[in-house]
């Protein structure tokens, strides 16, 4: 058997059973790898073909036409933290050269690890046209209290990169805060490490906007207007499928075309009319969108999967 | 080297239930779909291990996770 779409996810991904779900219903050849999973797997690369042993029978990869990464988890192996980050590192590897295949990535592998600077997401947000909220990144107290006075203390700060902490079976997150100088009082300068700061736009109505491909859905997330992060009230807020402004879909679209990607989740702030850009993350989650308004996100992806390209692309 | 905490660090907040419940309202679907086990394609409910525990941190913060 010969599966016609990959998908190298991790085997606790709710939005992959959901693409699994669209695709065996429309019985499209696939194949999911969870990536955790590998070091038990046969996988091989011999006279430029590759395969995958399974208790089903060897999988070769020559007739895959798109490739859906969905954040890969690596194996754990015995031993020292240095050899098992060498050791996923040849993971990494060769799942990086499935580029190989000649197949369409949603997302490509180095467009994506691009996509994740949220630098770059504001700078190529601004060139394309979206509305940037005034932002300042940096770990200097002066300039920080100096960007808060000219926004009359209307700022918010978070985290540049993940902002999990997780210690054995506890996990800190930094959601987006006001920005309280007084917290920065006494502080040695420079911080050890830089934050965003934000314009903070006020009462605000968070949006995401997700596109595939050339496919837009729009969901407001409404929540206690005053909470600067709804991820803090969670259940609490209500999920609406909402239009999206036409304008800011070609953008978002432009955006993507510039990072070389596919899929994109956008965030916005929303006042009015104004859609203030906060950050699109190339792999962003949806499968709770879907499950509270029933928008078929899953079959939009299964459909980007399945109808493009015919032809393989050019092999590296 | 600094002996403050770091702001960022001073800014993070213990995680408690609303992440587990975003992975119950997720459980709820998984219990109806199809996992892979080694390959093969098999209900949920009778994987060998039980059914998967959601893992809290990637789920509604999967995006936060580097994958890579």
């Amino acid at each position: 058997m010969k599966p016609a779409v990959l998908l190298l996810t991790n085997e606790l991904d709710v939005g992959s059973d959901l693409v699994v779900r669209v695709l065996r219903e429309r019985e499209v050849v696939f194949l999911r790898i969870n990536t955790e999973r590998l070091s038990a797997r046969s996988f091989s690369w011999l006279g430029g073909m590759f395969s995958v042993k399974t208790p089903r029978g060897v999988m070769h990869l020559d007739d895959v036409r798109a490739v859906w990464l969905r954040q890969p988890v690596w194996p754990t192996f015995e031993g020292t933290i240095a050899e098992t980050e060498v050791l996923q590192n040849q993971w990494r590897a060769a799942v990086r050269g499935l580029a190989a295949l000649g197949a369409s990535w949603m997302n490509p592998v180095d467009a994506g690890l691009a996509a994740e600077s949220k630098i770059l997401q504001l700078a190529t947000a601004a060139r394309v046209g979206l509305d940037v909220p005034a932002t300042c990144v940096s770990n200097d107290l002066d300039l920080i209290r100096s960007f808060a006075d000219a926004h009359q203390g209307c700022v918010v700060v978070k985290a540049l990169d993940a902002p999990l902490i997780t210690d054995n079976d506890t996990s800190r997150f930094v959601f987006t805060s006001r920005l309280d100088l007084a917290m920065l009082a006494g502080r040695d300068n420079p911080e050890s490490v830089p934050m965003i700061f934000q314009e903070e736009i006020a009462d605000k109505r968070d949006v995401r906007i997700l596109i595939i491909d050339e496919e837009a859905f729009a969901f407001a997330i409404d929540a206690d207007p005053g909470e600067v992060d709804w991820r803090r009230v969670g259940r609490q807020a209500v999920i609406t499928h909402i239009p999206a402004p036409p304008d800011v879909v070609s953008n978002c679209k432009s955006f993507l075309a510039a990072l070389g990607l596919r899929y994109g989740a956008f965030d916005f702030a929303v006042n009015a009319d104004r859609y203030a850009f906060l950050e699109c993350n190339q792999n962003g989650e949806w499968g709770w969108l879907q499950r509270a308004t029933g928008v078929p996100v899953a079959g939009s992806i299964a459909s980007a999967l399945t109808r493009m390209p015919q032809t393989k692309i050019g092999r590296r | 080297m600094t002996t403050q905490p770091s702001l960022f660090v001073v800014l993070a907040e213990r995680q408690g239930s609303e992440l587990d419940t975003v992975a119950e309202r997720y459980d709820d679907d998984r219990d109806e779909l199809l996992v892979e086990c080694d390959g093969i394609w098999i209900s949920a409910a009778n994987h060998p291990d039980g059914p998967p525990k959601t893992k809290k941190a990637d789920i509604e913060r999967g995006e936060d996770i580097k994958g890579w």
